[in-house]
């Protein structure tokens, strides 16, 4: 009776293993790629989306500082200033209380 | 008959396939003796590159796993940005940018300094390029260029 031959055989059980492994490493790996691939469009359309929105905050903070700057000159944009808390309400000056209340 | 390629046993090989031994059946069971050789260290070294690969494929699939998860995040944190922006941001720019142009109507020292900004400054344009009639800057608010040169 022939022996037979067991490295052989190991070796083929471990390749068969290993093509196994493969493909299913394989099939991770294209899941893997395809999920970034849906995202990347979306990340870019919301960082061109960003990148309008920190252009109109800029824009907008130069406006506020133009306008902290005009009321230097003109208190008459103070109250639009204070509206919007950009610029703190005048405190009015506390009645005096007469002494024992 | 026995296959000869099932035998490995040498002597059972050569029992079998050579009875009596001849000159020309030992070359063949030495020939089947390197063929099982080789295709062993075939198998073997097979065995070792697709390991490799496998290392490869898995290092690759996990770095491509990590990749769109912090893609996820990021895009996850931009869209609460924005959200936040349009929610609260935008509502209080239109208010400012109409109070402005309506202060600079009245003064038109201011206006010049309002000319710097051109319309339309509602940031709503981001969402839309058209702006809405409700939030839209009166274009009389825009101070008339110099018509001399």
């Amino acid at each position: 009776m022939s022996k037979p031959n067991t490295l052989l055989i190991a070796l083929v059980g471990l390749l068969a293993l290993s093509v196994l492994a493969s493909i299913v490493l394989c099939i991770f790996y294209i899941r893997a790629v395809g999920l970034a691939q849906t995202l990347q469009p979306e990340e870019q359309r919301l960082e061109a989306k960003l990148m309008l929105v920190n252009r109109n905050r800029s824009i907008v903070r130069s406006m506020v500082d133009d306008a902290l700057e005009y009321s230097k000159r003109n208190a008459a944009i103070d109250p639009l200033l204070q509206q919007f808390s950009l610029k703190p309400k005048p405190t009015a000056a506390a009645p005096v209380r007469p002494a024992g209340h | 008959m026995e296959d000869p390629l099932s035998s490995p046993d040498d002597s059972t090989l050569e029992s079998s396939l050579l009875n009596p031994p001849t000159a020309s059946s030992r070359e063949l069971a030495a020939s089947i003796r390197d063929l099982r050789r080789l295709l062993c260290v075939t198998v073997a070294l097979l065995v070792l590159l697709l390991a490799a690969l496998n290392v490869y494929l898995f290092h690759q699939a996990r770095l491509m796993r990590r990749q769109a998860s912090v893609l996820g995040q990021q895009i996850e944190e931009m869209q609460k940005a924005i959200d936040d922006y349009e929610t609260n941001g935008v509502p209080w720019m239109d208010r400012f940018s109409l109070e402005l142009r309506r202060f600079a109507d009245a003064h038109p020292d201011f206006a010049s300094v309002m000319s710097k900004y051109p319309l339309p400054a509602s940031p709503r344009g981001l969402t839309a390029p058209t702006v809405p009639a409700a939030t839209t800057v009166p274009t009389a608010a825009k101070p008339a260029p110099p018509a001399k040169k």
